[in-house]
């Protein structure tokens, strides 16, 4: 069941109408069992590894507490389960595993990358005492099976999410008011912007023979395309779901924060998919720098400063796909992580907010042309009919492609600006829902043309899978 | 505690939903409607993958318009697509008549003898012609045609079959845009869509072919294409509209001298036998008119008026075209088919 379709609409709704009527307790029970039948949709094999998995990590953190022995021989274990199955399917989906004779019929269960981490952060959290492993059963199931989050995240941490689920939920105008704007910019950014992008550029079919077949013109647009509707696909997906947690009362973590203006790559890092970047700094990037500090004595030298943001990245390319331009992808995001460090190292560092004007578009414009550099290597190897990273930046220098260009595709630019200047607003205000705080007609006016506009560009057709319902 | 905790909403914000829907709503429809938009957006596609249909229904509601009647409409695939040139024809018609004929060329590339009775039932309920005229061709009639779908609820709705989208389609240019939005905004579309717009004559021609010439010697040959069953049962189903305000012609879409005689000579027998048979057979029975163009072929369509085994280049078009409208006037002055 897609999450934009009459069906999944249908569901949410009949879903939410019980849970209005349920007492606090019975209402996490529902979600868990609206949770299951939401996955099973997907396919009954998927639900069946969330189950084993779930049950494993729900008795393997009794293994973690400050009483038991062996305690930091069982976290590893524990990660070591939860990893080797997500690099099984992984591994499996890249047609590795068929060279060795193994089976290549397992399909990677759609949002295991997302439920694999959160799994993990549980494990890590009570093994570091910053939580103890939960007495209530259904609660951690729904943990790591509630359905809104279930596809693609937000990757929300046990030590917030438990909690969130022992108390009773309220919802209020105010709320649902949050719930109904976070799903209409959420659909804006899904259907308005990125799918259109998508096909106006083709996405997928450009790939194939671009090199020979599109101008270099054409390419740095479809280069920019990608950007954008990478970036509100996902984020419109996670503003969908987001929306449709709130109606259960339920906030889910913000995964966006209007990343294309980032003054600088750590900036970035701390805007763009926030609940993956920060599971990253917490479980890979802090422990891998504290280990080295202890190791070199210093976090200033060249192992402390490199290593660190390099296997991060690297982790994090592997975590979307096995694939050697994602961790080229992940690589060159390390890159300009140790040369921002370095940088800092030797230069006294402005705070962004505290820069010149000039000195952040300056940066924003850096920051974005690098990673709009960087994700050619991550298409590439995300996509199907992917190609040679190497050989489309090679074609984007090749001068005498230049001549060859449509205009139609300049049309680009329409949902290119859209996207830029809902940014820029969400950017200024530091809110991304600013137009509930306008008059009551001109925010029926902005709902009313949303709606609107939402019905023209999709009732053309059905909207494209979220590109990360893939990884 | 309980769960939902709503106040009452105020009365204005829902009115004020309500007035900017509609507002918005009206605007939008109207400036579809004020006729700008098919120059800033391709023409709608009636919910039909290829743009030729609806470019080719907006040069058939402006020819009748312009003329005030339309006489014949030659329907089928892109072979009647490039092959016919309803000017030249009706050149040729007046020539023989000395009265004036009004043909529409709606030949539409990959439409499939399935789509042919729901088209032609939709072209006699809009347009009344006298003449419907269907060009056969044995890869229509094959299998392995890879024809596009054309029977969408807006023809259906036009063919009498009302349902919901096709009203919509209809009525309201906002909804017909927006099934269509998914096509101006693709820009292989928009450049294929712009390609149609340049080619296509106010009579329905599509003049795409040029006067290039491919000599085809090789092949699956003639017999290749077999009648498949449900095709010719549509195939059945389109003379059935014959009725008093409509006669229903076919003819044979002339086909590359030298692909038919390097082929197996016993190629041409199947042909014969196994395809024209049973098509001349069954228009003839339900009363319609069948021109043969065997003879033409071999006497005045040689290989070097073809674009390709199927298709006429600008040379053969003009024969052609001339062969129609000769025929056409012997038959009206025969009488065996009315203009008037």
């Amino acid at each position: 069941m897609e999450i934009i379709s009459w069906q999944f609409a249908l569901f949410a709704l009949v879903v939410v109408g019980v849970y209005y009527a349920l007492p606090h307790r019975a209402q996490n029970y529902w979600l868990l069992i609206a949770s299951y039948i939401f996955y099973l949709t997907w396919g009954w094999n998927f639900a069946l590894v969330l189950l084993c998995l779930t049950t494993f990590n729900f008795l393997w953190a009794r293994l973690l507490t400050p009483d038991r022995t062996r305690r930091r021989l069982w976290l590893w274990i524990g990660i070591a389960a939860n990893v080797i199955l997500l690099s099984f399917y992984k591994l499996n989906e890249t047609g590795y595993m068929a060279r060795f004779g193994l089976s290549t019929k397992f399909l990677l269960p759609i949002g295991l990358a997302f439920y694999t981490l959160q799994a993990i952060s549980y494990l890590v959290d009570v093994y570091n005492k910053v939580l103890p492993p939960t007495a209530h059963w259904a609660d951690f199931f729904l943990y790591l099976s509630y359905f809104p989050k279930l596809l693609a995240g937000p990757i929300e941490r046990a030590r917030n999410f438990l909690p969130a689920l022992a108390k009773p939920r309220v919802v209020t105008n105010e709320k649902l008011a949050k719930a109904m704007a976070l799903i209409l910019i959420g659909l804006v950014r899904k259907i308005v912007i990125a799918d259109v992008l998508s096909q106006i550029i083709i996405l997928e079919k450009a790939w194939v023979g671009w090199g020979a077949n599109y101008s270099t013109p054409v390419l740095i647009l479809w280069l920019l395309s990608f950007a954008f509707s990478l970036y509100n696909d996902f984020a419109g997906y996670t503003g969908i779901v987001r929306g449709v947690s709130l109606l259960f009362g339920i906030e889910l973590s913000a995964n966006f924060q209007q990343p294309y203006l980032s003054r600088n790559f750590a900036e970035f890092w701390n805007r763009w998919h926030i609940s993956f970047s920060y599971w990253l700094r917490d479980y890979i990037y802090f422990p891998s720098s504290r280990w080295l500090a202890r190791l070199t004595g210093s976090q200033r030298n060249a192992l402390s400063v490199v290593v660190p943001p390099l296997i991060t990245m690297a982790a994090s390319g592997a975590w979307h796909s096995f694939n050697i331009y994602t961790l080229i992808w992940g690589g060159l995001h390390g890159l300009y992580q140790i040369v921002e460090r370095v940088w800092s190292l030797y230069f006294p560092v402005t705070p962004p907010d505290q820069q010149p004007r000039w000195r952040q578009a300056w940066g924003v414009i850096s920051v974005f042309a690098l990673t709009t550099f960087a994700w050619a290597s991550f298409a590439m190897g995300t996509l199907r009919n992917g190609g040679s990273a190497f050989a489309f930046w090679r074609a984007l220098s090749i001068s005498a492609h230049w001549t060859a260009f449509g205009w139609e595709y300049l049309l680009v630019f329409a949902p290119i600006s859209f996207s830029i200047i809902l940014d820029m607003i969400q950017n200024h205000y530091r809110d991304e829902v600013i137009f509930l705080r306008w008059n009551t007609f001109a925010r029926a006016l902005l709902f009313a043309a949303a709606c609107l506009l939402v019905f023209i560009v999709g009732v053309g057709g059905a909207p494209r899978v979220f590109v990360y319902q893939g990884f | 505690m309980q769960t939902l905790q709503l106040k009452r909403p105020s009365v204005s914000a829902i009115l004020s939903l309500i007035l900017s829907l509609l507002i918005l709503g009206s605007l939008s429809e109207m400036a579809l409607r004020a006729g700008h938009a098919t120059q800033i957006f391709p023409a709608p596609n009636m919910g039909v993958a290829n743009p030729e249909l609806g470019i080719k229904v907006a040069r058939l509601d402006a020819l009748a318009k312009a003329k005030g009647k339309i006489d014949c409409i030659f329907i089928g695939s892109s072979a009647v697509d490039s092959d016919i040139d309803t000017q030249e024809l009706s050149r040729l018609y007046q020539t023989r008549t000395g009265e004036e004929i009004v043909c529409f060329n709606f030949g539409i590339a990959a439409m499939p003898t399935t789509a042919a009775p729901v088209v032609g039932k939709f072209l006699i309920a809009r347009y009344h012609p006298k003449i419907l005229i269907f060009g056969a061709d044995p890869s229509v009639f094959s299998s392995d045609f890879p024809g596009g779908v054309y029977d969408v609820p807006w023809v259906r709705y036009h063919a009498g079959d009302v349902t919901l989208e096709g009203w919509l389609i209809e009525n309201f240019y906002l909804y017909r845009y927006s099934v269509a939005s998914s096509d101006w905004r693709n820009v292989e579309r928009i450049e294929l869509t712009s390609r149609l717009e340049r080619n296509i004559t106010p009579f329905g021609f599509n003049t795409y072919k040029g006067n290039e010439f491919e000599d085809v010697t090789t092949g699956w040959g003639m017999a290749h294409h077999q009648l498949h069953p449900p095709y010719f049962a549509s195939y059945r189903e389109l003379l059935s509209l014959r009725s008093t305000v409509t006669q229903i012609v076919i003819f044979e879409l002339p086909t590359q001298m030298n692909f038919r005689v390097k082929n197996d000579p016993a190629d041409e027998k199947t042909y014969a036998e196994q395809f024209l048979q049973p098509i001349i057979s069954d228009a003839e029975s339900r009363g319609a008119l069948f021109w043969r163009t065997g003879q033409l072929v071999f006497s005045t369509l040689p290989a070097n008026h073809f674009a390709d085994w199927l298709h006429l280049n600008y040379r053969g078009t003009k024969v052609f075209s001339g062969w129609l409208g000769e025929q056409l006037a012997e038959a009206v002055q025969q009488g065996k088919l009315k203009v008037r």
